[in-house]
């Protein structure tokens, strides 16, 4: 026998499963949120590391400082130097940072503040991936619903084809039939 | 000689453009000897391209130094093996390349189609050669780009100026073939999904008929991406293999695009489902591909892989508009016919895992492409070019990669339709178990605080890793159940009987530990920089190294130092490092050969940065990186996964030749 669903707790069974998944669509957004905390956080003293893995080396290799390929770099080495020095003279990496920014502009950060038109750098990507996935729930959801209208709708014709007609038409099929006897 | 070579270039820019109008014209009338005549251009364009390519290897290995481009990158003392590689160390080589790789390809699939997919071909043959003439042209018409141009005023130096140094590696002739090898692969797909489009036979035919191509270009393109990466790692000298330089990413990224492709279009398979979706994504990732050309050759973006600025770029802007414009007309044009029957049983399916799957893919990919934009959209916005470089990808893609491993372990062993729990419970409840073991492990341990992203990740590793040996064990059992045989034979049986879902596993299985070597990497690597003299030692961790000895010697084209190191592990002798600086006198340049103890734990990885030849004083690079190998090791089965999918199934050939006939049957009825 077919479960019969009204359409009032069709719409309550919706709504209660609506909030579900939109939670795990939050939980992957506050999940993307933890995970990208950054990967390690300096319980140290400062190394030269600190300041070169943040700035792109000058001479052209478009390379981090710390990780430019030419070893003997015009630009790289020295700065290397100064910027070890610095931090042994009580340099804290946030200003010396402010002062490769100031001697050559944003550019030199090898990534984009986080403020002004830059902001969309880091929240694009995310922006995309909640949209995406929004946008991939509603049409799982929706196709989900077309399969169970289908299924409903060839239920319904296997019903009619299997149960025969209903009694009273019978009945009357009967009555009509005694007649012409 | 050289002439040969600049006819044959001119022949291929008239053999394509001939061969287009002859096979699209033969398609619209109807008249079969010209769409004939079409392929015989294909193959035409193969053996000019073949003749181009050997004259310019003669021109490199006879050292014909009046031709520009033999005198940019060769050199007498350059060896014949690296003689070889300096065919693509510039524009013109590279883009011969890809018409040389375009002209093999497009040939195979004529001849693979001489009896099958007929009202396909003529498209195809024309998407193929529009694609070659676009090279072609800028290799005979553009400036700078003919690889046969005499070099001004007839003059004839006595020697070149060598190749790069950088370029001198092993790795550095297989990462462009690799990689050269995918981006023209993927042409193949694109050409048939355009050929469906135009012809309106939407189906999955196309899809099935250019799954091995898919595959193949796929592999390729992985193991150029590897080897370059692994190229990275024993050369540059920095301790690193990926560093999210723009051409790095140009590579990876219609690796994402393919691997989402390739995932897709099983669902397109099994329920006819996303050929919207699948279109989408065959235009993207061949647009990324001559994206990535794009990218390498125009010198837009500072790149160390940029090994020459041209004036190439606005051509292949041009290209990538017009491929774009032309493939979304025709796409938007034959929506109607695109409509699929789109049902799901469930959210818990393999349709909608194989969805979010996707969404991943392609949100990696939209992160890669972001940052390599963002700088030009920045400056175009406000006027300052912002840089983005490794810190930014790293933030950005580690959760998103994490989420991507988690997928990788779900994905694949949730039943079609509709998942019970039953299923669920089968399935992830043992691995979830073992990860969960694995993660309090590691915690208590004390990878912690510090790392939380390796934490997480290296739990997920080992989920994924869990699922996939369960479900080989699984399977031989079932196997082992019905046919008796020892536990070996049902293994492989098991496997070679089901080759498309294994090589997957094994590919899964690849990513798993490449991504276990990445994070281990990234979050525990340790390095120190310093200055010694003989007798000095420097210590890392449980790892210390005394400098023992320096020599020195020079040869016609270089300068090469070699230090001595003697190893030490907690205080026992583990090996020697012999690290190498080389200078080359014509290029004016320094260069580092690496040395490093390898192992599964990790690699201890020695690079000399400088050296007084006086003094014998030197700087020294070392770097301890933890099970940096795997990274290795699970590239390798990533191919080996690769070419077990490639492998010719019989089952699946005798399915589809009985397809072939059945549509042939029902196209002429």
């Amino acid at each position: 026998m077919r479960h019969e669903i009204s359409p009032r707790r069709e719409g309550r069974r919706s709504a209660r499963r609506i909030p579900l998944h939109l939670g795990g669509v939050v939980a992957l957004a506050l999940f993307l949120a933890v995970a990208g905390l950054p990967a390690s956080m300096p319980a140290y003293a400062y190394t030269t590391s600190d300041v070169s893995s943040k700035i792109i080396c000058q001479c052209g290799c478009g390379a981090v400082l710390e990780d430019c390929p030419h070893q003997d770099c015009g630009w790289g080495v020295p700065a290397k130097d100064l910027i070890s020095k610095q931090l042994a003279s009580g340099k804290t990496p946030d200003e010396l940072l402010q002062y490769y920014v100031s001697q050559y502009g944003q550019k030199i950060l090898a990534a984009p503040t986080k403020e002004g038109f830059n902001i969309t750098a880091w929240v694009m990507p995310f922006a995309l991936l909640i949209a995406g996935g929004l946008g991939i729930y509603y049409l799982v959801r929706l196709w989900v619903q077309e399969g169970k209208d289908r299924e409903r709708r060839a239920h319904d014709t296997a019903s009619v084809l299997t149960a025969g007609p209903p009694d009273d038409l019978v009945r009357r099929f009967n009555d009509e039939l005694s007649r012409f006897d | 000689m050289s002439q040969l070579g600049y006819a044959a270039l001119i022949l291929a820019v008239a053999l394509s453009g001939y061969g287009i109008l002859a096979a699209v014209f033969g398609a619209r009338s109807g008249r079969r000897e010209f769409v004939r005549s079409g392929e015989n251009a294909v193959y035409g364009l193969c053996l000019v391209s073949v003749a181009a390519s050997v004259v310019l290897l003669y021109l490199l290995l006879t050292r014909s130094f009046q031709f520009d481009y033999v005198y940019s990158y060769t050199s007498r003392e350059l060896s014949w093996f690296y003689t070889m590689s300096a065919f693509w160390a510039g524009n013109a080589g590279s883009m011969l390349l890809w018409v040389l790789f375009l002209g093999i390809f497009g040939s195979i699939v004529v001849y693979q189609n001489r009896h099958k997919n007929r009202e396909l071909m003529p498209y195809v043959v024309a998407v193929i050669l529009t694609v070659a003439l676009f090279f072609s042209i800028l290799l005979a018409f553009t400036k700078g780009s003919n690889p046969f141009a005499l070099l001004p005023d007839g003059a004839v130096p006595a020697n070149g100026k060598g190749l790069n140094p950088m370029l001198k590696n092993p790795g550095m002739i297989l990462h462009p073939l690799g990689t050269y090898l995918g981006y023209v692969g993927f042409t193949i797909p694109f050409a048939f999904a355009i050929a469906a489009l135009v012809t309106r036979r939407l189906g999955d035919f196309w899809i099935r008929s250019t799954r091995r191509w898919t595959l193949l270009a796929w592999l390729f393109l992985t193991m150029g991406n590897i080897v370059g990466a692994w190229w990275a790692y024993v050369t540059l000298g920095w301790g690193g293999y990926w560093a999210w330089d723009p051409v790095e990413n140009a590579s990876f990224l219609p690796w994402l695009t393919g691997t989402a492709f390739l995932h897709s279009v099983m669902i397109q398979e099994k329920k006819d489902m996303l050929k919207v979706w699948n279109m989408v994504l065959v235009i993207l990732t061949f647009t990324l591909t001559i994206f990535g050309t794009f990218l390498t050759r125009s010198g837009v973006l500072t790149s160390v892989h940029s090994f020459g600025l041209s004036s190439l770029g606005p051509f292949f802007v041009a290209f990538i508009g017009l491929t774009l414009v032309v493939s979304f007309n025709l796409l938007l044009s034959r929506l109607d016919l695109l409509r699929s029957r789109n049902e799901l049983d469930s959210f818990v399916s393999r349709e909608a895992s194989f969805l979010l799957n996707n969404l991943i893919l392609v949100g990696m990919a939209f992160t890669v492409l972001w940052g390599v934009l963002f700088p030009i959209i920045s400056e175009a916005v406000t006027g300052n070019k912002a840089t983005v470089g490794p810190p930014f990808f790293n933030q950005v893609m580690v959760p998103i990669t994490l989420v991507f491993l988690f997928v990788t372990g779900i994905c694949p062993l949730i039943a079609w339709r509709r998942a019970t729990f039953a299923n669920v419970r089968k399935n992830f409840v043992y691995p979830a178990a073992f990860a969960l073991a694995v993660g309090i492990g590691l915690f208590v341990a004390g990878v912690r605080l510090n790392h939380p992203a390796a934490l997480i990740a290296f739990t997920l590793e080992a989920f994924v890793l869990a699922t996939i040996v369960l479900e080989f064990a699984r399977g031989t059992w079932v196997r082992r159940q019905m046919s008796g045989e020892n536990l070996a034979r049902a293994f492989w049986s098991f496997f070679w009987h089901n080759k498309r879902r294994s090589g997957g596993y094994l590919v899964h299985a690849g990513v798993v530990l490449l991504l276990f070597g990445v994070t281990g990497h990234y979050a525990y690597k340790q390095e120190l920089q310093q200055t010694l003299v003989k007798g000095e030692s420097m210590t890392v961790g449980r790892y210390s190294l005394s400098f023992d000895s320096f020599q020195s010697y020079d040869t016609n084209e270089k300068q090469v130092g070699t230090a001595t190191f003697t190893v030490k592990q907690d205080g026992k002798f583990l090996g020697t490092l012999r690290p190498v600086r080389e200078y080359y006198f014509a290029d004016d340049q320094k260069w580092t050969r690496i040395d490093k103890l390898g192992g599964l734990k990790r690699d201890v990885y020695l690079a000399l940065l400088d050296y007084d030849q006086n003094t014998d004083k030197i700087v020294a690079k070392l770097n301890i990186n933890p099970v940096v190998n795997w990274l290795w090791i699970g590239s390798l089965l990533m191919i080996a996964g690769g070419i077990v999918c490639v492998v010719p199934d019989k089952r699946e050939q005798r399915r589809l030749a009985a397809r072939y006939e059945r549509e042939a049957r029902l196209h002429e009825a």
